[in-house]
């Protein structure tokens, strides 16, 4: 079927997040935990195919991948109410189930020796779609396997698959607290540098974002992870309405994402959501009033944004995509662009195309809202780069002390020296000044012979 | 003098009018050609040299003869009898006539040379010296035949009397010199009487042939009955006349006459005004004489456009190539002109009493004929007297080829050109009679009567979707040809208010509910206006290589596999009638072909038919440009639609969405060249780390990016302001309007309207848009498919660096030229006349126009 998405989900935090993502998936599609489609499901006008495909006896069955170095959280889906909509082939658990330790070079190293095993089920998948478009990759870039593994996965996909988009919701560690994982900065900075040059657009999820939406937002102090991770599947789905309720634009993944990566370095996406209610995720608290122009001043604001990031006076957006989902007036939609380009709410870059992007998506009609509209912004902002500066800021401190070295120099990346690392260091610190670089009007006039093409 | 109808002729010829009238019972039931009038007049001949007793023997063997005299007789055979009818057209026209006394100028040419000859001879009659009692006496007698329109023998045609040669001028009357002033004085008041009783008799005698219409026939009619009421009196005068005054009593005399003429001079004199407003001028009455020859010919034509025989003039002649010739004073004409008539002297107490219930009498056929129409939807009106006409060519089988609303807009028409659509600004010119000079009425038919012309559209259209659903074999309630008495009232308007409203909500009925109008309209949206769009995604994949051939060696029937296989995707299901949906490939791409169109006609009302014209002016000029079109401009989709719903998804209106469909492919396919290059630029060639600081290689790749996003951004803008701000909410108004609408016009109207309102805000109407943004969309389109070009640049690092500079350089100001030129037009225009582009021009407010100050 045409313009299908697989996805990967690879390490803990991955593999929960694709477990709540595809149950909001089944809900969305009408289809039941076990993959058939539900009685009342008849309304139709959906795409069921981008992300499921029906095997013989018509049961919808997930493009999912689950891979994962530790059999827990493959166990605990496996043991769950959705246990059987995945295909049992398309699993992957560690036979040792040691994990990663929380180490990058473990999990990359274990990706070397289950190449075969995991680029099976990929090629696999990828070859009972008719025109496949992208992988989907689900992981956190903190511990061992989401960040080892993922890097590994990114890396083969990107050789095996070069004409194929590769996106990736990557969760980032809250910095602002200590982490249980030490190495934290190592391993963000290893899966970094993969991030950039295999992957083609990544959405930035913040743990910290996550923290604090859910602590504003719903009330929670401590949220669970069950919640945080509907936090992020209601954004999963909402980006990708369109490709499976397809309206008159913006039904391929290609489509969003190219308009909002216009230079393929910065491809790092931010992303908001509003209004997060209880349907979307238990316990929220309930947002009235949601006109288009509401919705989308909401998104702009920095709180509403799934990652924390540090804004200074030059900080602007390379680009904009809203999806507005529910029952909108196109005029509404009009008027608001106006408003906010009249409050100059959002700043363009000085150099490039600037205007916010809005793509109208339908609701699905079997999960019902209480809000009439909401609305998701996948947004390229240069701000992005404070969160790889302070990355980066603790990786030198941690590199400073030759902290934790040992556990690393262990595997065979490391073996002949650290050079590795500060390649890493190198590329982050690349992107740091590109996005820098792209608050300039110079960007992309330096160099140019004369500028005789200037009027 | 016993009964009206009592010939007052010699009885030779009162015995032949006698037999006549088995014949033109006869000639009733016969189609009319020159073989039946040679027959007839076989028969006359016969009449007057047969025994007349033995009729009924004639009529057993009469056929038996005919048929051997059409066999051998030659023309030449009854050369001689023909002249000794030829003169008696009334005889052969008429049938009603022969019950009438023909008026004395209807005479064969030997009568009036006789009447003549007598004029001369007898003249001499002298009365000097008799008394004035006998003088008195003799010319009472004399009058009670002229006031029957009888020659006496004092009373004699003038020799200057129009009758001779007009018999519709009636004849006119002198008195004997001889006869007593006084007595002379009094009988020339009375004289007029008999003027005008001829003229009416010969007005009756006129118009009551076939070819002059039911309302001619009502009229005659009517005046008959009060002629016969002034048959009555005159006949009781006679008696009067002739009985002896009872004693004591005086006996008639001219001066007791003259009050019992009084008011039949008054109404005679009256419908004797009416009448001869009814008729012809002189000038254009003698051309009516001549058309007794072509007779035979006007009423074959007639049989044989009937019969659907007529040549390729017949079809001419029904497509109004020419104006109609002015016709005989019938129909509507006839009803308008007493209408006028009567308010004209509505001063006047006796003209309504007179004219009310003649108008009531004369309106009755016209108003059945009317209410047939718009209640059943049939159209019985052969002598053109009705204000709604039909094209016979144009049968209903013609909708199988039907490429234009030419059915609709054209198989029932107004007569005197109103437009169907209220909106429409131009008349109808074609087959509209010119008014009459002298009136300025329109003739015949195409006059509407004064009352019924705010009724007319109505009525039009009630006929016709009556006609419409009766086509579709539906039931449509039986004929009722019971409407008695005139139309100007209420009840009769609102029989036809009502037929209007039971015409309309029938046929929303049968459009919506048994033809699935909205989800019909809807599959169109999906299917051209690709309101999800995911099938057709699929199909640009399927098919990219195919459509960049050029569109002559593309295969149609493989391209359409592809878009079923596309749209047969499981998860499609919704939307249906995919059958109907078939691609094409037109003749010209998109923007030739609306430019060509806008340049001919201003603008897009008149598409179907001028494109079809400039197609042939530059038909030499697009064989060039038709060899380079690929089949990617020329795609584009048709839909299949069956009768009673091409009322309202035509050609003209399909060809609408055709156009838009176009419009959103263009982008689509641009997008999907400009998402293929950024999808080039993904690889390591572009996205390398620059090796050097400041590198001109990274400064030329961010370039190209900027300017692919730029392109990108723009395409994205636009098909998003078209869809979302154009065609999504428009098509909300017309799904909104449509729950509500109650006519079917008003729906037809809606749906036009709405494709105009599309067309219009998506740029399609301008000329100088149109150039200006499709050369902004060729520039993107170019500039996508040199993307290996760019690529295999990229690889090279930092050499050739001039040349790929230049390279790109050039696309790059012609994208920021035409840009900027598109972006001042449409300004222009949104400040003026299309005030939707406005959020257009917000939309690509900033499309990197900053950048170009650097």
């Amino acid at each position: 079927m045409p313009r299908e998405i697989i996805t990967v989900q690879i390490g803990q935090c991955g593999n929960q997040m694709g477990s709540v993502f595809w149950q909001r998936l089944c809900a969305e599609h009408g289809i039941s935990k076990d993959g058939t489609l539900e009685e009342w499901a008849t309304e139709g006008g959906d795409r069921k195919d981008v992300f499921f495909y029906q095997a013989d006896d018509e049961h919808y069955i997930p493009r999912a991948i689950l891979m994962d170095l530790e059999p827990r959280v493959i166990n605990n889906i496996l043991t769950g109410p959705y246990a059987s909509l995945y295909n049992p082939e398309n699993v992957y658990t560690s036979k040792d189930g040691g994990g990663a330790g929380n180490n990058w070079a473990q999990g990359h190293q274990a990706g070397e020796k289950i190449y075969e095993d995991i680029f099976e089920m990929m090629d696999r998948e990828a070859e009972g779609s008719d025109s496949l478009e992208a992988f989907m990759v689900m992981h956190s870039i903190a511990g061992g396997t989401g960040s080892g593994l993922g890097s590994f996965v990114l890396e083969r996909l990107n050789d095996k698959y070069p004409k194929k988009l590769v996106q990736t919701y990557s969760v980032f560690p809250n910095n602002e607290e200590l982490s249980d994982v030490v190495v934290q900065p190592y391993n963000s900075i290893l899966t970094l540098k993969r991030l950039v040059n295999h992957a083609d657009s990544v959405v930035v999820l913040d743990n910290a974002a996550l923290t604090r939406i859910a602590g504003d937002r719903l009330n929670v102090q401590f949220p669970s992870y069950d919640q945080t991770n509907q936090i992020v599947s209601t954004v999963m789905s909402a980006s990708t309405t369109t490709l499976r309720y397809p309206g008159y634009m913006n039904n391929d993944l290609v489509g969003i994402i190219a308009s909002l990566i216009p230079t393929p370095r910065c491809h790092f996406l931010m992303s908001s959501y509003t209004p997060f209610t209880s349907e979307n995720v238990d316990k929220a608290k309930s947002i009235r009033k949601t006109t288009v122009l509401d919705v989308m001043r909401r998104l702009l604001q920095p709180k509403n944004r799934l990652v924390s990031t540090v804004s200074n006076k030059d900080s602007c957006y390379i680009s904009i995509l809203n999806i507005i989902q529910g029952d909108v007036d196109p005029t509404d939609v009009h008027h608001s662009l106006l408003r906010i380009r009249e409050r100059q709410l959002a700043n363009f870059i000085p150099w490039g195309p600037a205007s916010i992007q809005v793509a109208l998506a339908r609701k699905s009609p079997y999960v019902s809202s209480s809000h009439r509209v909401s609305g998701l912004m996948l947004a390229n902002h240069t701000s992005i780069a404070s969160l790889f500066r302070r990355t980066l800021d603790q990786y030198d401190r941690l590199r400073k002390r030759n902290a934790f070295l040992e556990q690393y120099k262990k595997f065979k990346t490391f073996e002949n020296g650290l050079e590795e690392f500060d390649d890493s260091r190198a590329v982050v610190d690349e992107l740091v000044q590109e996005y820098k670089a792209c608050e300039s009007a110079d960007y992309i006039s330096y160099g140019a012979p004369g500028d005789a093409a200037g009027p | 003098m016993a009964t009206p109808y009592t010939p007052l002729r010699p009885a030779s010829r009162a015995t032949r009018r006698h037999k006549n009238l088995g014949l033109s019972a006869k000639q009733l039931n016969k189609v009319t050609s020159t073989i039946a009038s040679a027959r007839r007049g076989l028969r006359e001949a016969h009449g007057q040299h047969d025994d007349e007793d033995d009729d009924d023997l004639r009529e057993e063997e009469r056929d038996e003869i005919e048929r051997e005299e059409a066999a051998t007789a030659g023309p030449s055979r009854w050369a001689g009898a023909e002249t000794s009818f030829a003169a008696e057209p009334s005889f052969l026209q008429a049938p009603l006539n022969s019950r009438v006394p023909p008026p004395p100028a209807f005479d064969s040419p030997t009568a009036n040379t006789k009447g003549k000859y007598r004029d001369e001879t007898q003249d001499a009659t002298n009365l000097k010296g008799l008394s004035l009692e006998l003088q008195e006496a003799m010319v009472l007698e004399d009058l009670l035949y002229v006031m029957l329109g009888i020659e006496g023998m004092l009373i004699r045609y003038s020799p200057e009397s129009p009758h001779v040669d007009d018999p519709l001028a009636g004849a006119v009357f002198l008195c004997n010199d001889t006869l007593d002033p006084s007595i002379r004085d009094l009988i020339m008041r009375l004289l007029p009487i008999a003027t005008h009783y001829t003229a009416l008799q010969a007005f009756i005698a006129a118009k009551s042939i076939e070819g002059c219409g039911f309302v001619n026939h009502a009229l005659c009619g009517a005046l008959r009955s009060v002629l016969q009421e002034h048959i009555t009196l005159v006949t009781r005068l006679e008696n009067a006349f002739l009985s002896t005054p009872r004693p004591g009593e005086p006996g008639l005399t001219l001066h007791s006459l003259m009050p019992h003429l009084e008011p039949s001079a008054r109404t005679l004199a009256l419908l004797y005004t009416l009448t001869s407003s009814l008729l012809l001028d002189p000038a254009s009455a003698g051309s009516s004489s001549s058309d007794e020859e072509s007779d035979v010919d006007s009423e074959e034509e007639r049989r044989n456009a009937e019969l659907g025989l007529g040549g390729i003039g017949n079809v001419i002649k029904g497509l109004g190539g020419d104006p109609e010739e002015e016709g005989e004073v019938l129909g509507g004409e006839v009803i308008a002109i007493v209408w006028d008539c009567m308010r004209r002297m509505a001063g006047d107490p006796l003209t309504p009493a007179l004219l009310n219930p003649l108008l009531a009498r004369l309106s009755t056929p016209y108003a059945r004929t009317l209410l047939v129409w718009a209640e059943c939807g049939l159209l019985t009106d052969p002598d053109n007297e009705f204000f709604v006409r039909s094209q016979p060519y144009l049968a209903p089988s013609f909708l199988e080829r039907d490429y234009t609303d030419e059915y609709w807009d054209r198989r029932y028409t107004l007569r005197d050109g109103t437009p169907t659509e209220p909106g429409q600004k131009e008349k109808m010119t074609t087959g509209v009679p010119l008014p009459r000079a002298n009136t300025g009425r329109l003739p015949g038919g195409a006059c509407v009567p004064e009352f019924l012309d705010r009724w007319k559209r109505k009525v039009l259209l009630a006929g016709k979707y009556v006609n419409v659903i009766r086509e579709c074999g539906r039931d449509v309630g039986t004929r009722r040809e019971d409407w008695e008495g005139g139309m100007d009232c209420e009840p009769f308007y609102k029989r036809i208010e009502d037929a209007y409203q039971h015409a309309n909500r029938t046929l929303l009925m049968l459009l919506v509910e048994d033809q699935q109008l909205i989800p019909r309209l809807r599959s169109l949206k999906r299917y051209f206006f690709l309101s999800q769009s995911g099938f057709f995604s699929h199909f640009l994949d399927l098919s990219m290589s195919d459509l960049k051939k050029p569109s002559r060696t593309v295969s149609l029937p493989k391209l359409q596999a592809l878009l079923e296989v596309a749209m047969n995707l499981p998860d499609e299901g919704v939307g249906g009638f995919r059958e109907d949906v078939k691609l094409t490939m037109a003749r010209e791409g998109l923007y030739d072909w609306l430019l060509k169109v806008v340049a001919v006609s201003g603008d897009l009302g008149s598409i179907g038919g001028s494109a079809v014209h400039s197609e042939k002016d530059k038909e030499k000029d697009s064989k060039d440009k038709k060899d380079r079109l690929i089949a990617m401009d020329a795609l584009t989709l048709d839909y299949a639609v069956t009768f009673p719903l091409s009322l309202v998804i035509s050609r003209k209106t399909l060809l609408r969405y055709q156009l838009l469909f176009r419009f959103l492919l263009h982008l689509k396919v641009t997008e999907h060249a400009l998402l293929g290059m950024w999808t080039d630029q993904l690889q390591p060639v572009w996205r390398s780390l620059p090796l050097v600081e400041a590198s001109e290689h990274e400064a030329w790749r961010r370039r190209v990016f900027n300017l692919r996003a730029r392109m990108l951004a723009f395409v994205q803008q636009v098909m998003a302001y078209a869809t979302t701000e154009v065609l999504e909410p428009n098509w909300r108004k017309l799904e909104a309007s449509l729950d509500k609408v109650s006519t079917v016009d008003q729906l037809l109207k809606d749906h036009v309207d709405f494709l105009d309102t599309c067309l219009k805000e998506c740029m399609l109407t301008s000329s100088k848009l149109l150039k200006v943004y499709s050369r902004l969309l060729l520039t993107c389109s170019t500039f996508a498919n040199y993307s290996s070009n760019f690529s295999k640049w990229a690889a090279k690092g930092e050499q050739d660096m001039q040349k790929r500079w230049e390279f790109f350089q050039k696309f790059e100001a012609n994208y920021n030229h035409s840009f900027q030129v598109c972006m001042d037009c449409l300004q222009f225009y949104a400040s003026s006349e299309n005030t939707a582009l406005l959020s257009l021009v917000v939309r690509l407010g900033n499309n990197g126009a900053r950048s170009q100050g650097s």
